[in-house]
């Protein structure tokens, strides 16, 4: 166990070096290096800027150096906590993520557990009580749930509580909690807010995880050894309860590996959407921006907490399930 | 029949094995698989209905021009956000009518809220005709014509309301659902090449190959979709004129695209490798290219063709997102992402909600791909004996 | 049989197959699964040569090298084709297994998996013939119609699908495809099997009929004793990787010589209801081939085991009391085994 641990951890390193290199790719993408797109940014505002100071610039982020030593150098400077500097906001590049990634990370782990929740209610419902009413009204809201992209279900309730409720759905705490300190009163009113985004966010996955937990139970309740125990007489509760449940969780479970990127990426547009104070918001801002640091620094940090967050569920699905062989 | 004693026995026993098919419909007995596959195709109701959708929304952009009542890019500073005209039959006092008509609009400024307001004039009825003469327009690039699907000779008839410079949202769906499901199309024929070839050579040369292309998969896939698309659409060059930006977008879209058919491919490819057929067709001296595309291809097709439309919803899904978020195709194109940028303000989305309506197109293209994407994967099982 | 002197067509001396197994990041090579471990045996022209074990003890790994679907990792399989000429497969290139699989066919266990669903049955058994000989067709169209009445199939059938037929006649199909380039000998892997029980005895007779028309050799894989001992003039015995025992056909159901023989007869289910059968009952299953025991791979579960059984691997010896009849026991001329007490007690099922 301790052995896959540090294998499955070391895995990391090249997935980390191929996610930089990608982004660094990104961030060199635009016509224009960095310094000269900031310099013309200066200018459109009026500031009179030097050859001498453009070239002292260009050394320091060292954009006279060749591209493998670039890359090379921006990551050297990550290493050492420095991830540049965004002329977008105008602050460090870190202290934005510091700011925002954590509203990112509990909107995404929140959606998972909602997901969780509601798919293994709801699939346990629909796998027992196949073709029923509520099995057909269950499929057709997940179908739809599937096929509907965050953002238009993020409109369509924002529209419904704007003209039903009359109130403004957005962001993550109301006025009067804006810049509070944390208080009980503040996290109930996060928690509140939290609602809609989860939701929003939550239901494509929830949709699949329904389908994936139905299909498998369904599956295991038709095997010779649940008839067996139907006709020994066994409560259908047990009988559901002991073993079959149990086997179907199985798949379920290992499904966060792929849930994740979509959370992340479903939180990015429905923030923007919701104007919440996440990191998707502030990707878009920098992007149309053009402050590519800034972005790749993001992207790098979103691509990170799914990274990590697949680690997490790899190793506790491997703590509950020991079937999983440590050895590969 | 040749020589031997234990004849007769194998005529009892064909005879015997005869009996599993009813005499009624021997056709099915020298059906083909794909044959077998559209039978069963045919009964999933569900995907019979989504082709159904499907083709009406492939003919709406095809024929967009024809459908469309209106130029889309022709404004009515008169009517801006005007709300839908909604084709009716019966009117309190006139009665059942055959024709269809549309109430006229009113309009007029309120100059408080500085707006333009609308107001349906239930007097005014203007029949729709069809076939009318509108604007003139050429379609396919070949034709010069002016006749329009339908259309009222005074007045105006927009069914889906106007957006805010006084555009027909009807006609603007529809010349949008040319971009909306064209980039499907042509980004899953971009993934099938880079799938196919890729999960191809990675099945069957195995090895070190096969190992850094599923890392690379592996990778691709553990990396959040949106954000990376974001990134490399930002990362366009704005200068670049709308159909370059389009393929741009199309092979952005793709990247990530390819990696769900590659792994189907080589699974297929390494369970076939194994199977007694193509062991059997090694045996009598088949060379590879023939294993592979006599033997291997065909028996996964319908697979590929499964996984497929199952993945062009993603590629709709992608192009809408990132057009709404403005870093995809920008106007003057129009795509129904492009047409959703409008609906991103609350108080104008209370004000007009019909400017969703692209979006109920995106969901029913999406459903219909759904689910006959899985109609084809149930069609596809060949030893599937249910309704065979 | 008893001719020595004959040159066999096929022979096996000491064939090895190991698989690799690959473990960890760096798929290091760890060990090694021996299917088959130093198996040697001749087969003569005209003769049928049964092959009997449970599953996984490495018989369809064997004929696989022998068609050189697999390469063998040590051994030698010498082959004498009709010319007198005789080729070592183990060591032969691809051009030179091409030519000996026009001699050397293979029937497959399963007759739904063995044939393309995706073709007709023309297509099916044409395929030899429009690889090898370059025959379309239009071509082959009437040696097809030939091999489906000589296997017992109606040629108007010729154009439906695998699918529309059943096990047995499926194959047959199969039967008739191996057939199409008139080999000497075919490999029979279970090709009976997965078939229901009457129709297992038509392909038997099948195999029977073709044999003498054709003047065919077979090696006739089965787990099933009844079958093998119905079908041929010698059998052996395998387990894990190894030949343990090998006779003709009557001697070894008679009197075998080796305890797993004698297991696996007393499991013969004798037909008559006031017959009780006393049943030699092995513990555990057969051994992992990865991590095969010390001395005698089959000790772990023998009735008999001697403690020289743990430590000394048996070879293949001829037992003293008949020619002809190898063991792999230690013990083979002291035990008393009990076999079948006439070979009409089961054939007359």
């Amino acid at each position: 166990m301790a052995s896959y641990i540090v294998r499955r951890v070391l895995m990391m390193i090249p997935l980390l070096v191929l996610v930089s290199g990608v982004i660094f790719i990104v961030i060199q993408l635009p016509p224009g290096d960095y310094v000269s797109r900031h310099v013309a940014r200066l200018e459109m505002e009026g500031v009179v800027t030097h050859e001498a100071e453009i070239e002292a610039l260009k050394r320091r982020y060292g954009l006279d150096r060749p591209v493998h030593e670039q890359y090379l150098l921006w990551v050297r400077a990550m290493l050492r906590g420095d991830f540049g500097y965004s002329f977008a906001v105008r602050r460090p590049v870190l202290s934005v993520v510091a700011e925002r990634l954590p509203y990112s990370i509990i909107i995404s782990v929140a959606t998972l557990l909602f997901s969780w929740v509601v798919a293994f209610l709801v699939g346990t419902y629909t796998a027992t009580r196949q073709y029923s009413p509520g099995d057909y009204i269950a499929s057709f809201l997940g179908f739809l749930g599937l096929a509907t992209p965050n953002f238009m279900l993020a409109l369509i309730l924002m529209w419904i509580m704007y003209s039903v409720f009359g109130f403004t759905v957005g962001g993550l705490f109301s006025p009067e909690y804006q810049d509070a300190p944390w208080t009980m009163g503040r996290v109930l009113d996060l928690l509140k807010h939290l609602i809609i985004p989860v939701i929003v966010v939550g239901t494509a996955g929830t949709a699949g995880s329904i389908r994936i937990l139905r299909a498998n139970l369904l599956d295991e309740l038709n095997k010779p050894y649940v008839i067996t125990a139907e006709a020994k007489g066994v409560p259908p509760f047990r009988r559901l309860c002991k073993y079959p449940l149990r086997v179907a969780l199985i798949p379920f479970t290992s499904t966060v590996g792929w849930e994740l990127p979509n959370i992340v990426s479903g939180e990015t547009i429905t923030a923007v959407v919701l104007s919440l104070p996440t990191v998707g918001p502030m990707l878009l801002r920098a992007l149309v921006d053009q402050d590519m640091f800034l972005a790749g620094s993001l992207i790098l940090f979103l691509s990170l907490l799914t990274l990590v967050g697949t680690l997490v569920s790899d190793l506790l699905l491997a703590w509950l399930d020991p079937r999983i062989r440590y050895d590969r | 029949m040749s020589t031997g004693r234990d004849n007769t026995q194998h005529q009892r026993d064909e005879g015997a094995e005869e009996q599993r098919h009813p005499q009624g419909d021997r056709s099915i007995l020298v059906a083909s698989q794909w044959q077998l596959m559209w039978r069963r195709l045919k009964r999933h109701r569900l995907a019979m209905a989504s082709l159904v959708v499907l083709f009406f929304i492939y003919a709406m952009a095809i024929f967009a021009p024809f459908i469309s009542p209106y130029d889309p890019f022709e404004t009515y500073p008169q009517r801006t956000f005007a709300p839908p005209q909604i084709p009716r039959f019966y009117d309190p006092e006139a009665g059942f009518s055959i024709r269809p008509f549309v109430y006229g609009l009113t309009s007029e400024v309120d100059m408080e809220a500085r707006r333009r307001v609308h107001t349906i004039d239930y007097d005014e009825m203007l029949p729709l005709h069809f076939f009318v003469r509108g604007e003139p327009y050429n379609l396919f690039g070949i034709m010069e014509t002016d006749i329009r699907l339908f259309g009222v000779e005074e007045g105006t008839a927009f069914i889906f309301g106007t957006d805010r410079y006084g555009r027909d949202m009807f006609s603007r769906i529809a010349h949008g659902a040319r971009i909306s499901i064209s980039i499907g199309l042509i980004g899953v024929f971009i993934s099938f090449v880079l799938g196919v070839s890729i999960g191809g050579f990675s099945g069957y040369l195995g090895g070190g190959f096969d190992n850094a292309i599923q890392r690379i998969i592996e990778f691709i896939r553990s990396v959040p979709t949106l954000p990376l698309w974001m990134g490399l659409s930002a990362a366009l060059p704005l200068h670049w004129p709308p159909t370059t930006r389009y393929f741009a977008i199309v092979a952005i879209l793709s990247i990530i695209g390819w990696t769900g058919l590659a792994r189907v491919v080589r699974s297929k490819f390494l369970s076939m490798r194994e199977e007694d057929f193509v062991v059997a067709a090694r045996l009598i001296n088949a060379s590879e290219r023939r294993v592979i595309f006599v033997h291997m291809v065909p028996t996964f097709l319908s697979h590929i063709i499964a996984s497929l439309t199952l993945s062009i919803p993603g590629m709709i899904l992608g192009e809408t997102a990132l057009s709404f978020l403005g870093i995809g195709l920008r106007p003057p194109v129009v795509s129904w992402g492009v047409l959703l940028q409008q609906a991103q303000n609350v108080a104008t989305l209370a004000r007009s909600p019909w400017l969703l309506i692209p979006g109920i197109f995106v969901i029913l293209t999406v459903l219909a791909f759904n689910f006959l994407g899985d109609g084809i994967r149930d069609a596809a099982d060949p030893y599937s004996t249910e309704g065979v | 049989m008893s001719d020595n002197v004959r040159q066999p067509m096929l022979e096996l001396i000491n064939l090895r197959k190991y698989f690799p197994v690959k473990k960890g990041f760096f798929r290091r090579h760890v060990a090694d699964v021996k299917a088959v471990d130093g198996v040697s045996f001749s087969l003569y022209e005209g003769e049928t040569f049964g092959l009997v074990g449970e599953s996984g003890c490495g018989k369809t790994t064997l004929i696989k090298n022998i068609v050189g679907a697999l390469r063998p990792t040590s051994g030698q399989i010498l082959f004498t084709d009709a010319g007198g000429q005789t080729h070592d497969i183990a060591r032969a290139d691809r051009e030179r297994i091409e030519a000996i699989r026009r001699d050397i066919q293979m029937i497959f266990q399963d007759p739904f998996s063995s044939l393309n669903p995706r073709m007709t049955v023309q297509d099916i058994i044409g395929e030899p013939l429009l690889v090898n000989e370059g025959k379309g067709r239009r071509a082959s169209r009437a040696r097809v119609a030939e091999l489906m009445e000589l296997v017992g199939l109606n040629p108007e059938l010729l154009r439906r699908y695998p699918h529309a037929f059943s096990g047995g006649q499926r194959q047959r199909i199969g039967i008739a495809r191996a057939l199409a380039l008139d080999p000497k000998l075919l490999l029979a892997d279970e090709p009976t099997s997965a078939l229901d029980v009457s129709v297992q005895a038509q392909i038997l007779n099948l195999f029977m009929r073709l044999q003498r028309e054709l003047n065919l050799s077979y090696i006739f894989i089965s787990h099933d004793l009844t079958v093998v001992q119905h079908i041929s003039d010698r059998a052996a015995v395998m387990y894990v990787g190894h030949i343990v025992e090998t006779a003709e056909t009557e001697r070894l159901y008679v009197s075998p010589k080796h305890p797993y023989t004698e297991a696996l007869l007393s499991a013969v289910p004798y037909p008559h209801p006031d017959v009780k059968k006393k049943k030699v009952v092995l513990k555990g299953g057969a051994a992992d081939p990865q991590l095969l025991p010390a001395g005698c791979p089959f000790h772990p579960r023998c009735p008999y085991v001697e403690a020289l059984c743990s430590t000394r691997f048996p070879s293949l010896e001829e037992v003293t009391e008949s020619q002809q009849h190898w063991s792999a026991c230690h013990y083979a001329d002291s035990l008393s085994l009990r076999g079948l007490d006439t070979l009409e007690e089961s054939a007359g099922s």
